[in-house]
């Protein structure tokens, strides 16, 4: 392996001398996980964190009252038959007895062919969205690592999709994938539309060949550009020695992306996944509902839709907080298996 | 009945949070009154309507509304519930924020608040302020739970309305074709005229409530009153020899070319677009669209509403449940519901007041002159339907009614939408009538 060369590290970060070496020797006397783990229970012995959890009480308080509370009363809920919103104003209480339904609900959910489909779609959605962002995004923070000429607009330009807001989003696939919008023009302008050889326009987000991909096509566009960039952010703090002495090495770009990058940055890289999957999982129904509304069909009724469906249009409260469920126990296993799938190694 | 496609995400969401601390704090849901619980004179009345600024309807309730104030000293708080009316009034409601009076078509979520005590019957209300001559039998009987004689009334009909099917006689006359169609083979000639003249022959938003309407025009041919009301409020479709001879007639439709291409994907503004710009030959629309089309004759100096007549859906000649084109009419359009708070004893007599004014004669003339409606309120109001739609409209002839399934379908109407999408694709009758049985359970 060739010595580290700090000039030439210097000149590609352009932060100045001294600030890629010490970097390098941050990076270098970093602790391993258990060792600092022993470290800090150390200091919290001697006395050094005993004021620590006062400082975490309103954190405590605001997640005990808005995440576990709620979170407990999506399982009670998933109990009782209540008809809607209007259901619980009626009722003197949150639990009313005479709504208790049992197992009904669950009943009902795991034998609803709507519930298997949305199962489906969700499965493939999360199939689909996280395998192919994950690693386009990683990719694509190497590159933007690698500072090619215009990285920062470029990163601009990346990190854009990551600040619109859902509303936009839907706003801008309307615009170009309804039946007379910019995908079907541009189809039809080629001699691919209507009269033409081969006819590929279609209603994109109506048909249900397409409907679910152009869900997670949206997926994909705002989550590839972000996700690069945050992987960029992370991978400048990657010594840039490494990647010389695995190119000193012989090793190509390929295995100096996959073979050293990530090595370095796989924790980091499973909790992008672990980010990921979650909003996959749990956020699809703003853009479900303003594109497809969950067609045709149940063409693009994921849970997540199915949960809000269920509470909000068909007044189904019990069957929407069982489907609820059955996304918060994928949630908890998707992130146990991608943890142990993506732990660091050293 | 008109509704967008997409209510607001963030008020969904606000429902439940609201609701929850609502009802955990033991809300009795009468908060938001201030001069109730004062027990003075009531200075506000707080009205929420589906009329949405920048609509005809909008401008004329706001003059009536300043002249109520003018006349009575009450004034208004006016919350524009937009086509959102449903999930704004619940959300309003779970916050413990009713309004009075309530401007809303009977439609989806507002069948079931008299019976969430939301909103209260106004049987007595109707004999007590002398409506019961003013507002027409038919009307009140469609705005009965279950549109039964012994259901209650759940409110006072304003609006009704007529949704015909519009043909462009300029667009088929270019095609060849002399009259309207009547019947379904009538339909299937006048399709293939248009095509082959490359004209588009009907548009409807195929991926949202005007699709869906369209849709149970169609698939009622073959069934009678009663059977179309148990299949669209019970499901069953595909146990329905009549259900399914009707989605094949759709199916056989769609498949002949009727409507435009990828109309799957299409919405009602896009329908009323393209018809108003003569980009296709025929669409099913209400007299909601009587003003806006006017306006864009006026806009772009064009002779769309010159060129259309309004009549219903062709049915087959000889077979089927009707005997003459199909068409909606009713008087669930919009109508006054009152609330608890605002019948509460020191609010009643404002309500009261301010119902009484929009019956008014001058006031419904004003409706129909301006925003085209067509009233169930008593009187002679010919004169002041000055749009030619609208005037076509009182006097269309020739045509059945069919029944409209907004009250039946209650709240599947969203997922049968997706149901009646799938089938403006290219779905067979197996799969729309197993998607809607799936639907409507």
């Amino acid at each position: 392996m060739a010595a580290p060369d700090t000039a030439a590290t210097d000149d590609r970060t352009g932060t100045g001398p001294g600030v890629s070496t010490d970097r390098t020797a941050a990076t270098a006397a970093a602790p391993s996980p258990p060792v600092r783990t022993q470290q800090l229970r150390r200091m919290n012995a001697t006395g050094g964190g005993r004021s620590l959890p006062l400082l975490t009480v309103p954190a405590l308080v605001l997640y005990l009252f808005w995440t576990v509370v709620p979170i407990v009363f999506v399982f009670v809920f998933a109990f009782f038959d209540y008809r809607g919103i209007l259901d619980f104003v009626a009722s003197d209480s949150l639990v009313d007895a005479d709504r208790f339904s049992g197992l009904d609900n669950f009943r009902l959910v795991l034998t609803d062919a709507v519930f298997l489909q949305a199962l489906r779609n969700t499965a493939i959605q999360v199939g689909v969205a996280v395998p192919l962002m994950l690693p386009l995004a990683f990719m694509l923070g190497y590159y933007l690592d690698r500072r090619p000429p215009g990285w920062r607009v470029l990163s601009v330009f990346f990190f854009t999709p990551g600040l619109i807001s859902i509303s936009i989003k839907g706003t801008i696939f309307y615009a170009m994938l309804s039946p007379n919008g910019g995908l079907n023009g541009v189809l039809d302008a080629v001699g691919l539309g209507n009269g033409g050889a081969v006819d590929l326009t279609t209603a994109w987000y109506a048909d249900p060949r397409t409907a679910l991909g152009v869900i997670i096509f949206a997926d994909l566009w705002q989550g590839i550009g972000w996700t690069g960039v945050l992987f960029a952010a992370r991978l400048s703090a990657v010594p840039v020695e490494l990647y010389e002495a695995a190119a000193v090495d012989g090793a190509s770009e390929w295995r100096r992306m996959w073979g050293v990058a990530f090595g370095v940055v796989k924790g980091y890289f499973g909790t992008m996944v672990m980010l990921q999957f979650l909003w996959t999982l749990f956020n699809s129904a703003p853009i479900v509902y303003i594109l497809t509304g969950g067609g045709p069909g149940t063409a693009t009724t994921t849970l997540s839709f199915l949960v809000y469906q269920k509470a909000f249009q068909q007044q189904q409260i019990g069957y929407s907080q069982v489907v609820g469920i059955v996304l918060f126990l994928f949630g908890v296993a998707g992130l146990v298996a991608i943890r142990r799938a993506f732990r660091q190694a050293y | 009945m008109i509704r967008s496609p997409r209510s607001h995400w963030a008020a969904a969401a606000a429902t439940v949070a609201v609701a929850l601390t609502a009802t955990a704090c033991g809300s009795d849901g009468d908060a938001g009154a201030a001069d109730d619980e004062s027990g003075g004179s009531v200075e506000t009345l707080s009205v929420m309507s589906r009329w949405t600024a920048g609509t005809p309807e909008y401008d004329v309730l706001q003059s009536v509304i300043e002249a109520y104030t003018e006349e009575t000293g009450t004034a208004v708080e006016l919350i524009d519930g937009g086509e959102d009316i449903d999930v704004t009034f619940e959300t309003a409601v779970a916050a413990g924020q009713s309004p009075d009076v309530v401007v809303v078509n009977l439609f989806d979520k507002s069948l079931g608040w008299l019976d969430a005590g939301v909103t209260v019957p106004v049987d007595d209300y109707l004999s007590e302020w002398g409506l019961e001559d003013k507002i027409s039998e038919q009307a009140v009987q469609e705005w009965r739970v279950g549109q039964s004689v012994d259901g209650a009334l759940q409110g006072f009909p304003y609006s009704g309305f007529s949704w015909p099917v519009w043909y462009n006689t300029e667009l088929l006359a270019a095609a060849g074709v002399d009259e309207v169609p009547t019947t379904v083979d009538d339909l299937l000639a006048t399709t293939e005229a248009l095509s082959a003249a490359g004209i588009p022959p009907m548009i409807v938003g195929g991926s949202d409530w005007s699709g869906q309407k369209l849709f149970f025009q169609i698939i009622q041919t073959y069934m009678d009153t009663e059977e179309a009301q148990t299949l669209f409020s019970d499901g069953g479709y595909c146990d329905s020899d009549a259900a399914l001879q009707g989605i094949e007639l759709f199916v056989q439709l769609r498949d002949a070319g009727l409507f435009v291409d990828n109309v799957a994907g299409l919405t009602a503004d896009d329908m009323n677009n393209t018809y108003f710009s003569g980009g296709a030959a025929m669409m099913p629309a209400g007299s909601w669209a009587f003003a806006p089309a006017l306006a864009a004759d006026e806009e772009t100096g064009g002779t769309v509403v010159d060129s259309t007549e309004l009549a219903g859906f062709p049915v087959p000649a000889g077979e089927g449940t009707f005997d003459e084109p199909t068409v909606y009419q009713g008087f669930t359009g919009v109508g006054f519901m009152l609330t608890p708070d605002g019948v509460a004893e020191d609010r009643i007599g404002a309500s009261r007041s301010f119902i009484e004014t929009f019956m008014q004669d001058d006031v419904v003339s004003q409706f129909v002159a301006e925003a085209n409606f067509l009233t169930p309120i008593a009187g002679d109001y010919a004169d002041d339907a000055t749009n030619p739609l609208l005037e076509e409209a009182l006097q269309l002839d020739g045509v059945a009614p069919a029944v409209l399934p907004d009250v039946w379908l209650g709240v599947n109407s969203d997922p049968v939408t997706q149901v009646s999408t799938l089938a403006y694709g290219d779905a067979d009758a197996q799969a729309v009538c197993s998607g809607l049985d799936s639907a409507t359970s």
